[in-house]
């Protein structure tokens, strides 16, 4: 009786181990931890039993990361996810990077879309030259070729 | 590309951006100027747009003054047609109007028929203000009926026309001939008919594109069945003619009563109009598109208003829009059955409304013109 109990209360409330490429260990319960589909993938490879090892993602971000995924897998009502998400999106521009990196490599595509929406709602309205900036883009136009194609296209340039 | 993040995410950036930004974006280095001027971008990027939950869906509108202005907007899907943006139109007619052959993704196709003579066509993207110009390859006084449409297995926009030289096809002798243009090989060619072409229809008819299909209302001439009005799609991908029955009481009316008209962006629906004490709009909707069966009528009454048959002009939701003989636009609620005015007048019988979608095409094409937002009277 007694072993059949604990058995039940350990597979609600299965808690999967993800390592840092730092070895920073966190533990994140199934069903959040799911929500990223390499981590899935290396679950079903057996590695559920064990650490996962996240060889891409820092501790820094994987702490971020593992935030994000619990409070997506809580339940929560729509609207008091999208206040989260609008607060949890509001970092700088490098903290966005590693996210942005972390969420492709780790595969969620939920974060990967509002984090891509953050980065492209920072583009508009910004001069050339701070969206250069903004991605260490080295231009690479004659001021001639430049002018050439704000020229093309002078509508959208006023 | 950029000295943070990999291609693959700057490209998941840029899908979420509106066309202005992208075209800033051109600027800023060779790498991204060519990533978002390639053909696959261009069609990454509206396939994006057509599958993002929140995207806005917009009308082309085009109406016409008495002063032969035209004027076009884009309108929300909204109660009232609110305007979103005026459009900037810069091509001047040879007749009093272009004829709007099609929109699709953002792409509008126009036509300058001068009497008979089709001058050219016109390939016109408002917002990037840019269009190419397209002379047809069959010149002289002719009978021909057009259709413009998008063929996603190229990637390619197509127009298709089929030209006959007699007023109807079944007093000619030789079959009518059928030209091909296509965007990306900047050329017309002929295509040969697999099937026996029998059909007969009217340039005046309007088209409907969806599915990858352009249809037209047609009269179909058999020597044993007689004739009746079918839908007359044309595949824009295999390039072959398909023909869809319409349901047994529209077969034998006049084709000209009836208008054909795109249904909640996925099917065609065909409307007849009749008037005795009250106007009367059958409106046959095919609910699952290519499935005969499904073929299913509603009604829209409106009172006598005395002004004659009202113009179909194109369904959106449950609202059914139409041109009163003046020239006012009204909107009937295909649920409720009020009609209301949209307090929006056009020249009659000269109105368009057509789904649009703001797209980057034509970004990629070396030979499309570019035109400021000063230029008018261009005559293509």
């Amino acid at each position: 009786m007694a072993s059949s109990e604990s058995t039940t209360t350990s597979t609600t409330t299965k808690v999967l181990r993800l390592k840092s490429s730092d070895n920073e260990i966190f533990g994140v319960e199934e069903k959040a931890a799911l929500q990223s589909e390499t981590i899935k993938s290396l679950a079903e490879d057996g590695y559920s039993e064990d650490v996962i090892p996240l060889f891409n993602v820092e501790k820094k971000t994987l702490a971020k990361i593992v935030e994000w995924l619990n409070k997506h897998a809580s339940g929560s009502s729509k609207e008091e996810l999208k206040r989260w998400d609008a607060d949890f999106v509001d970092v700088d521009k490098d903290v966005l990077y590693d996210l942005l990196l972390a969420s492709n490599y780790l595969n969620i595509e939920v974060l990967l879309h509002q984090l891509a929406q953050k980065v492209a709602d920072m583009i508009k309205g910004k001069k050339p030259e701070e969206i250069r900036q903004l991605f260490g883009i080295k231009n690479d136009f004659t001021p001639e070729e430049e002018a050439e194609i704000r020229r093309e296209n002078a509508w959208a340039f006023e | 590309m950029s000295d943070f993040l990999p291609e693959e995410l700057i490209q998941e950036i840029l899908y979420k951006l509106p066309i202005k930004s992208l075209v800033q974006c051109t600027s800023l280095c060779k790498s991204w100027n060519s990533l978002i001027k390639s053909r696959n971008f261009i069609s990454k990027h509206l396939q994006r747009t057509i599958s993002s939950t929140d995207h806005q869906s917009l009308f082309l509108l085009r109406l016409c003054s008495k002063q032969r202005e035209e004027q076009y907007s884009l309108r929300f899907d909204d109660q009232d047609f609110n305007e979103h943006m005026q459009l900037h139109f810069p091509f001047k007619s040879y007749e009093s109007y272009f004829r709007i052959i099609g929109s699709c993704n953002g792409l509008i196709c126009l036509a300058n028929i001068f009497e008979r003579i089709t001058i050219s066509f016109i390939l016109w993207n408002p917002l990037l203000q840019k269009y190419v110009n397209v002379k047809p390859r069959i010149l002289g006084p002719v009978y021909s009926f057009i259709g413009f449409g998008y063929d996603s297995r190229a990637n390619d926009y197509k127009l298709v026309r089929i030209v006959n030289f007699q007023k109807s096809k079944f007093l000619s002798k030789n079959a009518p001939e059928m030209e091909l243009y296509s965007l990306n090989e900047g050329s017309w060619r002929s295509i040969t008919q697999r099937t026996p072409l029998r059909y007969d229809t009217d340039q005046r008819f309007s088209q409907a594109f969806l599915n990858g299909v352009v249809h037209w209302i047609a009269l179909r001439a058999d020597q044993h069945e007689g004739s009746s009005n079918v839908v007359l799609g044309f595949d824009m991908r295999d390039e072959i003619f398909l023909e869809i029955a319409l349901p047994d009481s529209l077969a034998n009316v006049t084709p000209s009563c009836l208008s054909l008209l795109v249904y909640k962006e996925s099917s065609i629906s065909v409307c007849q109009a009749s008037f005795q004490s009250s106007v009367q709009f059958h409106i046959w909707v095919m609910k699952e598109y290519g499935v005969v069966d499904s073929w299913t009528k509603l009604m829209l009454t409106i009172g006598a208003q005395g002004e004659g048959i009202p113009r179909a002009l194109g369904i959106r939701k449950d609202d059914f829009l139409m041109e009163m003989k003046r020239g006012w636009i009204v909107s009937g609620d295909l649920e409720s059955q009020q009609v209301r005015d949209l307090r929006i007048w056009g020249e009659p019988s000269h109105t368009f409304i057509g789904v649009y979608l703001e797209s980057l095409v034509l970004l990629d094409k070396s030979n499309a013109t570019s035109y400021g937002i000063n230029s008018n009277g261009l005559i293509a």
